[in-house]
């Protein structure tokens, strides 16, 4: 609004104080997660609190050193767990845009004999969204258990498709609705096929779109917690259930997990740069164009 | 001259002939109905064309199976399956599966543990939607003021959403013990500190404040898209007619908010219901059960105690639950932004 030039100076420094208490609160977990995973374990643990302590790599280390010499003190495999969460949101995020685009497609452009089927697809798949996982994903459970599915990763990528799906299908549906029926008519009568029409006229329009959308759906499946924990198992353990193995009965392992926490959400962080103009959209399954 | 003028004509002359392709692609829908009922319209070559065309275009709807499919085999059957196990005897160390009829249900209504999970459910839900719509909806605010740097703020305010929450909740977990970090600030302002997540009276509000960090941004980031969406002229009509502040705000930007204030509500409050990971990785829902809301009590209840069938009726309830309350918010919400 035009209120910037009218916003007097005492206001702006309060404004501006404002701000930066937010930013500090927002970014304090993350600084200090840092700064623990950086220290001794014997820094990490006194009080009060250093804020001055002599750096080291070695919670770092230990991560990736504890994968090699296997030792049987721990069962904490990082790379391992890193490596699973690549994978199983690597392929499910694949596997979501391939499937969710088309039905996104699909469901702003064909023609259906009942309005109301458009709307009742839609709803259906967000309410895997909306719904407590659990409701599926224990007889899924009970399911995958009888025939021998469970802790493969061929199985937890079909089950993160249900994270995937719904939201791929609302967010293209969304960006392929503001793409005007007209473009796609004109080219069919100048005899592009459907593809072609596709290929060369719509996806160009909707490419940035679509790359948000794959970012923001591998963010969500790496992000997911519930569906591995229930069917994942110790060999396709991601980050997220990995995570908590630090703490366990005998000891915490504060400063291996906060090392553990900065890398695994850092790329996160990166990612979401890129993304940032579609964020609001995303976050609202596309009701919000922000 | 002639060269000219004869271009015009061919333009024209392709003018025309576009104008009759899309007539005749336009019938060719408008006939559609009619010619599904037995009659057959007469087409010339160009008609068969396109209307091998239109027919494509409903193949569309084979892209459609994918994503009904998967849904139906990974979602569907195992949710009637569930509806199915609640009606049994099942566990989760016995394969023999018995039909009991809705005693499990009984039994649940008079388990303790279900009602203080039913408890805890409202009061976590209903302490969180409060406290992340009010900071929500000031920091969304704070953001919108035309400042230098605001970009910067803007995208700090996203880190909480971008990161695992499960991750966000291990972080404050390792800042929120007795002696912590933050017990540790909190002796500057002369606060003396507790085991905020160990100790019963604390440890429910908590998880609310740790709640409260993750998704405060998310409710932020929807008023703030709201806030840069409003338009000028009720703003400008309101400074002719000298209105006040308040008054503006409350007869022009919070009805023009509406829509998206409600949508951040329908947001948090289903999600909020069904937390899960946040308690599981800050408090386990623990001390004893006060953490314990429905969704974490299903599985403590399977996972820990083996009784399978009991927690799928608890979920299947919480289920139902939010999915009639979610039906009626969506309808509130789609009549709330036609009156737009």
């Amino acid at each position: 609004m035009e209120a910037i030039n009218k916003l007097s100076i005492g206001k702006k420094v309060i404004y501006y104080i404002l701000l930066i208490i937010v930013a500090v609160y927002i970014l304090f977990p993350f600084v200090w997660i840092f700064l623990t995973s950086i220290k001794m374990p014997s820094d990490i643990t006194s009080f009060p609190p250093k804020f001055i302590f002599n750096a080291t790599l070695d919670n770092y280390k230990n991560l990736f050193a504890i994968a090699q010499t296997g030792a049987a003190a721990s069962t904490m495999n990082f790379p391992r767990y890193y490596l699973n969460s690549v994978i199983i949101a690597g392929f499910g995020t694949i596997l979501s845009l391939i499937i969710g685009c088309g039905a996104g497609y699909a469901l702003t452009r064909a023609e259906f004999k009942n309005e109301g089927s458009r709307e009742n697809v839609g709803f259906t798949l967000l309410s895997f969204w909306f719904g407590p996982e659990l409701a599926i994903i224990l007889p899924l459970y009970v399911i995958y258990n009888r025939i021998g599915m469970i802790d493969k990763h061929i199985t937890l990528i079909l089950a993160y498709q249900l994270i995937g799906i719904p939201f791929v299908v609302w967010m293209s549906r969304s960006f392929f609705r503001d793409v005007p029926v007209s473009i796609e008519e004109a080219s069919r009568i100048d005899g592009y096929s459907l593809i072609q029409t596709f290929r060369k006229i719509t996806f160009p329009l909707v490419k940035s779109g679509l790359a948000a959308t794959a970012v923001l759906t591998f963010i969500f499946q790496w992000n997911n917690f519930l569906f591995a924990l229930v069917i994942g198992g110790r060999n396709t353990m991601p980050i997220t259930t990995g995570a908590l193995g630090f703490i366990s009965y005998e000891a915490v392992l504060w400063g291996q997990m906060a090392a553990a926490i900065i890398l695994s959400s850092v790329p996160q962080l990166i990612l979401a740069m890129f993304v940032q103009q579609h964020m609001v959209r995303g976050l609202t399954f596309g009701a919000v164009k922000g | 001259m002639g060269g000219a003028r004869e271009e015009k004509y061919s333009t024209s002359l392709l003018f025309k002939l576009k104008c009759f392709y899309h007539k005749t692609y336009k019938t060719i829908i408008n006939k559609q109905s009619w010619s599904k009922k037995g009659g057959r319209v007469s087409l010339s070559k160009e008609m068969n064309k396109l209307s091998a065309k239109q027919i494509e275009n409903n193949k569309l709807k084979y892209f459609l199976w994918p994503a009904i499919l998967i849904p139906i085999f990974m979602g569907i059957i195992p949710f009637f399956t569930g509806l199915g196990l609640s009606f049994t005897s099942w566990r989760l160390a016995f394969r023999n599966i018995q039909f009991i009829g809705i005693q499990n249900y009984m039994t649940m209504f008079q388990n303790p543990d279900f009602w203080s999970a039913i408890r805890v459910t409202v009061i976590f839900s209903g302490l969180a939607l409060f406290f992340e719509m009010l900071f929500g909806f000031l920091i969304g605010w704070l953001l919108s003021i035309n400042l230098k740097g605001q970009s910067f703020f803007r995208s700090v305010i996203l880190v909480p959403l971008m990161v695992a929450p499960v991750l966000s909740a291990l972080m404050w977990k390792l800042m929120l013990p007795q002696h912590g970090v933050i017990n540790y600030l909190l002796s500057f302002l002369g606060i003396e500190g507790v085991s905020w997540l160990a100790n019963p009276s604390t440890a429910l509000y908590s998880v609310v404040f740790v709640d409260c960090y993750i998704y405060i941004p998310f409710v932020a980031i929807i008023i703030l898209a709201g806030f840069q969406s409003l338009p000028k002229e009720p703003y400008e009509a309101a400074a002719v007619d000298g209105a006040g502040k308040l008054f503006v705000f409350r007869r022009i930007t919070l009805p023009l908010l509406t829509p998206l204030i409600l949508l951040a509500f329908i947001f948090r409050f289903i999600l909020s219901l069904k937390t899960f990971d946040i308690l599981y990785a800050t408090t386990g829902g623990g001390p004893g059960n006060v953490t314990t809301n429905l969704h974490l009590f299903a599985y403590l209840n399977t996972f820990k105690y083996g009784r399978g069938a009991i927690s799928t009726s608890a979920v299947l309830l919480l289920f139902l639950f939010i999915f009639f309350v979610s039906k009626y918010l969506i309808v509130r919400w789609t009549k709330s932004t036609q009156y737009q």
